[in-house]
């Protein structure tokens, strides 16, 4: 029981148009793991959260969350999408709404809390992430790095099981990146939830992730621990992948 | 002899009365029936997108003098019988439908990909979607637009003269008729018709400012 993968992607195949983004992709993914996706842009990192996250459908293949197949729709792959929550590269904070209705709304729509209820949950996970000042603010008045930590937080409020963090820090400056990346790291360190985090700062993927997966082409080219794929890849296109990074 | 301009306007306000009611109804109708219209364009089954680009596409492909003379003077020999109000109405706000459906599809078509998408990755229906976090942030947007095409209703209800309406226009027509005075008549009905478009106009300006408050930084933001 406890070997069962919680999520399994097997032969998944997507392509936009003629641009085949992923082929023959398989991965399984351990409960509680916490998983770096990492390799050159367009090689289907995002495409494989959107593709879980049920943003974008996939052409061939299955992914399976807890056992369940989302290749068709149905209420049992409603239920397993459930569990996943997700972190995007723009926020996508909702702007008309204040800090504390972004993280309320769906706790009480689509699992039924109370407002108070919601609003306790929001308090404390916005406390977490450094924010309980700026319950009432509305995302304009906030730098990008608050409003991706108001989304991390909104994110969490749905008490996810599985956190999709898709280049959650690529459209922040510079000096913001640190406050995000601490709060995920913590998430990581003390949550207990699997993770799925694509990323380009490798130095954070390398000592939050169990596991490094190196993808090019739409399939996993290289994954190991992260020591291992740092240290000493074997492939020779995450060597010069990795190199052309840390050469920047 | 001469009627004085003041003995001019108490038949002329008569008839911009109906006019203001033939443009309220009117509005009511074509913004009722704007969003339902828009979403069936946008809709995922075919048969609806069908149904409401049929629907857009006749309402505006052909004149709204025209459909109000079908509704006045063809309906009535297939049995149907309707009064000139009610007619006017119909007509007039079937027809702006077509135009406002599509201010409204433009402003949901409008609004960024990625609120879609966080609200799908928080599990809200598209329904809610729709209610708490698209159209919310659309009407910001569609508010300028509406205003605009209220004030072209205001102005199309003059074709409701022609299905014997006494409207502003019809008032005005008749009124020369007994006045011999076309030149005064028509420069007072200019001068109405331009007031009552002024609360228009400015319930535009405020509502624009109240919906768009959210995208304001105020000074010294919290």
């Amino acid at each position: 029981m406890s070997t069962e993968p919680l999520i399994r992607f097997r032969g998944l195949r997507k392509a936009f148009g003629a641009n085949v983004v992923l082929e023959d992709f398989n991965m399984d993914i351990a409960d509680g793991e916490r998983i770096a996706l990492i390799g050159p842009s367009g090689s289907g990192k995002t495409t494989v959260l959107r593709l879980l996250m049920g943003l974008d459908t996939f052409d061939g293949g299955e992914i399976e969350v807890g056992g369940v197949p989302l290749s068709r729709p149905s209420e049992q792959a409603k239920l397993a999408r459930r569990q996943i929550g997700m972190v995007f590269q723009h926020f996508n904070l909702f702007p008309h709404m204040t800090v504390m209705a972004n993280v309320t709304e769906a706790p009480r729509r689509v699992l039924g809390l109370s407002n108070a209820e919601a609003q306790a949950r929001a308090t404390g996970l916005l406390r977490m992430v450094g924010l309980e000042a700026k319950l009432n603010a509305l995302p304009r008045q906030l730098s990008g790095g608050q409003q991706q930590r108001v989304a991390i937080a909104r994110a969490l409020a749905m008490r996810p099981r599985i956190m999709l963090f898709d280049e959650v820090t690529s459209a922040l400056d510079p000096e913001l990146v640190g406050e995000v990346l601490r709060v995920v790291r913590q998430l990581a360190r003390e949550s207990g939830m699997t993770m799925l985090i694509v990323t380009h700062e490798m130095s954070f993927a390398r000592d939050v992730s169990d596991r490094v997966v190196f993808m090019e082409r739409g399939r996993v080219a290289e994954q190991g621990p992260p020591d291992m794929i740092f240290r000493n890849p074997s492939n020779e296109r995450t060597r010069a992948f990795l190199q052309a990074i840390l050469e920047r | 002899m001469t009627a004085s301009v003041v003995d001019l306007l108490p038949n002329l306000l008569r008839g911009a009365t109906v006019t203001v009611e033939v443009t309220v109804a009117a509005g009511a109708l074509a913004l009722a029936l704007s969003l339902p219209v828009a979403l069936a364009r946008m809709s995922p089954a075919w048969p609806l997108r069908v149904i409401g680009t049929t629907y857009v596409e006749v309402l505006r492909g052909t004149s709204a003098l025209v459909q109000l003379f079908y509704l006045f003077f063809i309906l009535p020999l297939l049995g149907i019988r309707l009064d000139p109000l009610p007619t006017a109405i119909a007509g007039l706000g079937l027809n702006f439908s077509a135009y406002a459906s599509e201010i409204v599809r433009g402003a949901i078509a409008g609004i960024d990909r990625g609120q879609w998408e966080a609200a799908h990755a928080l599990h809200l229906s598209r329904a809610a979607t729709l209610a708490r976090i698209v159209l919310p942030q659309a009407v910001a947007v569609m508010l300028p637009s509406f205003a605009s095409l209220m004030i072209q209703l205001l102005k199309s209800t003059a074709l409701v003269s022609l299905i014997t309406l006494s409207d502003l226009t019809f008032s005005g027509q008749a009124l020369i008729t007994t006045t011999g005075r076309p030149f005064a008549v028509w420069g007072l009905v200019l001068v109405i018709y331009y007031v009552l478009s002024l609360p228009l106009a400015w319930a535009s300006n405020r509502l624009e400012a109240r919906a768009t408050a959210y995208r304001a930084r105020p000074a010294g933001a919290i």
